[in-house]
């Protein structure tokens, strides 16, 4: 899967481009606020139906104008599809080959997996970062995850609200009628992270062991309050009740839910050591890597599709020597990369890249 | 920038509070309002004075009625032993519309959500357990929604009246009539396979 070409229309700092890719690298460089992130957001937007900055989408339009428009070519398991939106006040429309689309539809067709400079610190960042990666790649792996996810975090914000409250003082009925649906999603939440964070880690440790010529192990450990042991996970639904009753008290004492999936982390271990605590900056980079390219190949392995890479701004918080073991990795499929710097494209084909420069919104075409 | 003349103003931005209603359609609504004439326009405003005058809520049901009871209420041949409870009066008319359910109907007026500030004092639950106390109710059925709200209400509601010693049913949930397995979500698939029933 890749994409043959864009025309972007008004698109943040873009007024007007047109581009043709390259299959398989595409390297955009330049200086700091030329427009570099733009354009890769613009095809990331494109395919993924959102944007890696959480933004509202008035911010997404040029500032002298009130629409954009972003329209592309996609060639997919050797069929072309046309794929455009067009943003207005408030507004997004996805169109599928000039047919109006819910933006679901794209994300099931198109795979993107979206690399920017917090993902390296994926393990030295909170448990919030590292559950964004696990429920992301399972959203995008398996789209029903999703709607549960949502759903559980909507059944959060009612229940937080009771907690909030303050004639509610007792665990009563009201509780229990949201607590009781909670308890079903969570079951189904935490069976899908364990079922995927075992085969992220079997990925994961190969793609380990070549980064770092198999002296270092990986270990993902799914961490939750709920059960100390997994094989109380059918009764998780039970368990989970009680738990929340017990915890009633310091739930009203916060006036927030702390306990189940959304407070979970994943324990990220190099030989069997705690990486967060004992890996350097340097491993805890690689292991992070490592980790983002599972993500690539597990999509790979489950859609049986090349998923689309975006390196935004990755490239200069690497050394050398990482950055060309990154790029040796993505053997296949397209990649988009942005940075400050030119590249050294010596280990790669002429054939298969193109070298963009980035001033001020426009673009120029490099000779390699 | 192009001012409307007051009143047509006025009348754009009483449209435009309406649901679904854009400035665009408000717009629209209000120049057609205009082009009426005078007893067209008229009988329009008399059916919305009418509308707020003459209708309220059926004190058995609580459905709209613009009479002492409701239609449904007052129906010689309505099973009264059955009752349907629904969140919103549309909700009858579309379960009506399938002309099979001959029961009787409560209207609650709401869902149970904390986040809006509605709980089950704020709906007709009292009334609808003083119904069953006094007349002779021998299933309740309950046909919420089947969103969070919805189904937080259903348990409410069910946690209440079954020790009451009252049958209490929910709305069957799975693969819609005439729809596709293929295009059912996994959520549905879950609850149509564990809400099966024998050949």
């Amino acid at each position: 899967m890749y994409v043959e070409s864009v025309e972007i229309r008004n698109f943040r700092n873009l007024r007007q481009l047109e581009i043709c890719f390259n299959k398989r690298y595409n390297y955009f460089y330049g200086k700091n606020a030329q427009g570099k992130t733009n354009i890769i957001e613009a095809v990331s937007y494109l395919l993924s139906t959102k944007s890696h900055r959480e933004t509202a989408v008035a911010n997404l339009i040029h500032y002298d104008d009130t629409a954009s428009v972003v329209m592309g070519q996609v060639i997919r398991k050797g069929v072309r599809d046309s794929v455009s939106f067009t943003l207005g006040e408030d507004k997004k429309v996805f169109y599928l080959n000039r047919q109006k689309v819910l933006p679901s539809v794209l994300v099931e067709r198109f795979g993107v997996v979206f690399f920017d400079p917090e993902d390296l610190r994926l393990i030295k960042d909170g448990p919030d970062k590292r559950r964004r990666y696990i429920d992301q790649l399972i959203s995008n792996i398996h789209p029903p995850y999703r709607k549960a996810y949502r759903q559980y975090h909507h059944l959060l914000k009612q229940r937080n609200a009771l907690l909030k409250d303050p004639s509610v003082k007792e665990y009563g009925e009201l509780f229990y009628i949201f607590d009781k649906q909670l308890a079903g999603l969570t079951k189904y939440i935490i069976q899908k992270r364990l079922r995927y964070l075992k085969e992220i880690q079997t990925v994961a440790q190969k793609i380990h062991e070549g980064i770092t010529d198999e002296k270092e192990r990986i270990g993902l450990k799914y961490q939750t309050n709920i059960i100390d042991e997994y094989e109380k996970i059918k009764d998780i639904e039970k368990i989970y009740l009680t738990l929340l009753k017990q915890n009633f008290v310091y739930d009203k004492e916060r006036r927030t839910s702390l306990l189940g999936p959304h407070t979970d982390d994943i324990l990220i271990e190099v030989n069997e050591k705690s990486a967060r605590r004992f890996a350097s900056q340097g491993q805890q980079k690689t292991v992070s890597i490592s980790l983002k390219l599972s993500e690539v190949e597990l999509y790979r392995i489950q859609k049986n599709v090349q998923p689309i890479v975006f390196l935004d701004d990755v490239m200069s918080e690497l050394d050398e020597k990482r950055r060309r073991r990154l790029l040796s990795l993505l053997k296949e499929g397209q990649v988009f990369i942005t940075a400050t710097d030119k590249i050294d494209q010596s280990d790669i084909d002429k054939d298969e890249i193109a070298l963009f420069e980035v001033i001020d919104g426009s673009v120029v075409q490099m000779d390699i | 920038m192009y001012h409307y003349a007051q009143p047509l103003q006025t009348l754009i931005d009483e449209f435009s509070k309406m649901p679904g209603i854009g400035k665009k359609n408000a717009q629209r609504l209000a120049y057609y309002v205009l082009s009426l004439n005078d007893m067209e326009a008229v009988a329009l405003a008399q059916a919305v004075i009418d509308v707020k005058e003459k209708i309220h809520l059926c004190p058995q049901c609580f459905n709209f009625t613009d009479d002492e009871l409701c239609d449904i209420c007052r129906a010689d041949a309505r099973d009264r032993n059955t009752l349907c409870v629904v969140s919103t009066p549309r909700d009858i008319a579309s379960i009506e519309r399938a002309r099979e359910y001959k029961g009787s109907y409560h209207v609650l007026h709401g869902v149970i959500s904390p986040m809006d500030g509605i709980g089950p004092d704020a709906l007709k639950i009292k009334e609808l357990l003083s119904r069953i106390a006094q007349q002779e109710i021998s299933e309740v059925i309950i046909a919420t929604n089947p969103n969070v709200e919805g189904e937080a209400t259903a348990l409410y509601l069910s946690r209440l009246i079954k020790p009451l010693g009252v049958k209490v049913t929910r709305l069957a949930k799975g693969v819609p009539v005439g729809g596709d397995l293929e295009f059912a979500d996994e959520y549905t698939l879950i609850s149509a396979i564990e809400g099966r029933q024998e050949m």
